[in-house]
């Protein structure tokens, strides 16, 4: 039996793509522990996987919480260490904690110095291969076997939908920040989606796939969405809003946490979302999905994307392109 | 096919002044000049060889230049590296990522072999470049292996080149029965002292029935020339590798053995009539076993002959230097085998 201790302080998708580890750690030998540090974001989230015993949140800016940590680590004399999101942060931090083996995935070679000193097998999470491919290598330096199939959701109960009924067999359409120019990375090409083509994409939507449209978003607020309920939806209860057009036929699910989400994906037919946590969780589920990607970073949607076989790619442009290459899409 | 500029990295044997003129590198350099390919050499332990710099130790620094200015006068469409171990993990990242372009491949022969010798180090030589390279080729077959990833990773035979393995031992009657040779590495070239070779407990009950040319056992091996003279001697071979046998693994040397006429016998669990008919290769499962067989081909010549013949025409026609050496390119820029023979692993 070994002690595992995992960083991985980034996004959900990226938690979710780390199963394949601690799945393969689970599979060496059940009695396996395994550990996660992760942001305070990511902790609830976490908290609902069986197989992880312990959660660190990890937050630069609260130096209580990392001394605290940092105790607790130490006391538990794990085994291995493994730093998976690559962040210099984790890095930093590591160094100073008890383990047999120190093991990092890295985006970048630096701070070479402290690589050699504290590190005992260090590599790079490069895009030249996918990242199952990647996992697999270091599934290998572990001495571990990668599964084949990837199962994210072992040990993982979804949360039952409450709009069930109404989400069954229905189009997911997930409209987060990644939708909306300056919410994100400044240089992705945007989909100018506002209140007043949000009709033309919904017409598109209905046409080619002749299902119900759920809207989704984020817990982020978004001035534009808010425009679009006002303008179009009328409330039905806290988060649900009904088309004043279409009715029950389109609704509005408004700031639903991540398991929400993961429920509703399950009892959706197809799935068009930004790529990110929700293609991974879609993937997982076995939902059809298009997911958006920049054009520009192909590879690294690729790197992604490339082991997810009913995910299809669809690039970033103007709402109208966007709508032309949905049309085009075959499952 | 389009023929491609290709850089081969990998070691030449320059400064072993023709001592192993026979090695598989220069097997299957031989195979991509003869398809056609325009190729460019960089032997890369004989550069790191020739200068020795003690800020610059092991000649690391010399050899990534060597290959970057290799790269920019040349511009290689793929490039092909054998066991090039003396550049570390970030060096091969930092090529692949100035070169984004160029195709990237490795072949390995040494075994990756659990129970077999020198694992743990095979493995992380083989691992170096693996991450980097967009094929991967090794001498074991990938399903036997669960480290590797089959859409990565390929099998491939040692290389039999027409030019090198030019003798016919069937043609004649030899003085000798059995050839077998065996070493403590051909780049050392003599025996270690203390070291324990699992091969030579069954080197001691080789049947006394039987005439033999024995060398790594007690006597130095042999190398050049004076290895082909030797076994030139011999109708018979007994390949031997180190380490429990693993499937399709081999050492090098059984291209030697079928290529040159000789009749040979090898481990049933190396799985090799995969490839060849029992009267083309001779397979035994224990001493016992191989004893009984050495005695009755040294008795029925005729039948020994035939084999060996049989054996060594397959083994020109199936592991052909010129086919794997195609089998790489083709693999490596995804291009269409149209040819089918019994070690691919598409």
């Amino acid at each position: 039996m070994n002690k595992y201790l995992i960083f991985r302080t980034d996004r959900i998708g990226d938690f979710i793509f780390s199963r394949v580890l601690t799945q393969a750690i689970k599979k060496k030998n059940s009695k396996n522990i395994i550990d996660i540090v992760c942001s305070k974001y990511n902790h609830d989230y976490i908290k609902k996987y069986k197989d992880i015993r312990n959660i660190y949140p990890f937050d630069k800016y609260d130096p209580l919480l990392l001394v605290k940590n940092f105790l607790k680590i130490n006391n538990e004399n794990y085994d291995y260490i493994i730093i998976l999101d690559g962040k210099r942060r984790s890095l930093f931090y590591s160094i100073f904690l008890k383990s047999k083996y120190k093991i990092a995935v890295l985006k970048d070679f630096r701070p070479s110095i402290f690589l050699r000193l504290f590190f005992d097998k260090y590599f790079i999470n490069t895009e030249f291969n996918d990242q199952y491919y990647n996992f697999s290598i270091l599934c290998n330096y572990l001495h571990l076997v990668i599964p084949n199939k990837i199962n994210y959701f072992e040990s993982h109960v979804i949360l039952k939908d409450k709009y069930k009924t109404l989400t069954k067999g229905a189009l997911m359409l997930h409209l987060d920040e990644k939708w909306f120019e300056e919410l994100y990375h400044h240089d992705y090409k945007y989909m100018n989606l506002n209140y007043q083509n949000f009709n033309f994409l919904i017409k598109n939507i209905f046409k080619k796939f002749k299902k119900n449209i759920i809207i989704t978003t984020g817990t982020r607020k978004i001035k534009e969405l808010d425009k679009i309920i006002n303008l179009y939806f009328q409330k039905k209860n806290d988060n649900l809003y009904y088309s004043k057009k279409y009715f029950k036929k389109l609704i509005f699910i408004q700031k639903s946490s991540f398991l929400e989400l993961e429920s509703i994906a399950k009892n959706c037919k197809i799935i068009i979302c930004c790529e990110g946590a929700i293609s991974h969780v879609s993937h997982a589920l076995k939902v059809n999905t298009i997911a958006l990607v920049n054009k520009n970073n192909l590879e690294t949607a690729l790197y992604w994307t490339n082991h997810m076989d009913q995910v299809r790619l669809v690039y970033r442009d103007k709402l109208k392109e966007v709508c032309r290459q949905i049309n085009k899409v075959q499952f | 096919m389009k023929k491609f500029k290709i850089l081969h990295i990998a070691d030449l044997h320059i400064r072993h002044n023709a001592r192993l003129f026979y090695s598989t590198g220069k097997k299957l350099n031989n195979g991509f000049i003869l398809n056609g390919h325009n190729v460019v050499n960089i032997s890369d332990r004989d550069v790191t060889n020739q200068n020795k710099n003690i800020f610059d130790i092991g000649s690391r620094k010399l050899l990534y230049k060597t290959i970057k200015h290799n790269i920019e006068n040349f511009k290689p469409d793929l490039i092909i590296m054998g066991h090039v171990d003396r550049l570390n993990y970030e060096t091969f990242y930092n090529l692949k990522k100035r070169y984004s372009s160029i195709r990237f491949s490795q072949w390995f022969l040494d075994p990756l072999n659990k129970n077999g010798p020198d694992f743990q180090k095979n493995k992380d030589r083989f691992y170096l470049k693996y991450q980097f390279c967009d094929s991967n080729f090794i001498t074991t077959a990938v399903d036997a292996l669960d480290f590797v990833s089959p859409n990565k990773t390929f099998f491939i035979p040692n290389p039999i080149d027409s030019s090198i393995d030019i003798y016919r031992n069937y043609e004649s009657n030899k003085p000798i029965d059995l050839f077998l040779a065996i070493s403590h590495g051909q780049h050392r070239g003599t025996l270690k002292h203390d070291f324990i070779d699992d091969r030579v407990n069954l080197i001691k009950k080789i049947s006394n029935k039987i005439s033999s040319n024995i060398f790594g056992y007690k006597k130095n091996p042999v190398w050049g020339q004076k290895f082909f003279d030797e076994l030139n001697n011999c109708s018979m071979a007994l390949n031997l590798s180190r380490g429990k046998p693993i499937k399709h693994y081999s050492s090098d040397r059984i291209a030697s053995l079928m290529g040159n006429g000789l009749l040979t016998f090898i481990h049933e669990d190396y799985k090799y009539s995969d490839f060849f008919n029992l009267d083309e290769l001779v397979t035994f499962k224990n001493i016992n076993d191989l004893n009984k067989k050495l005695v009755f081909f040294k008795k029925n010549i005729k039948l020994q002959k035939k084999i060996a013949k049989k054996g060594c025409e397959k083994a020109h026609k199936i592991f052909d230097n010129k086919i794997i050496a195609d089998f790489i390119v083709r693999k490596t820029m995804q291009i269409k085998f149209n040819n089918k023979y019994s070690w691919f692993n598409e």
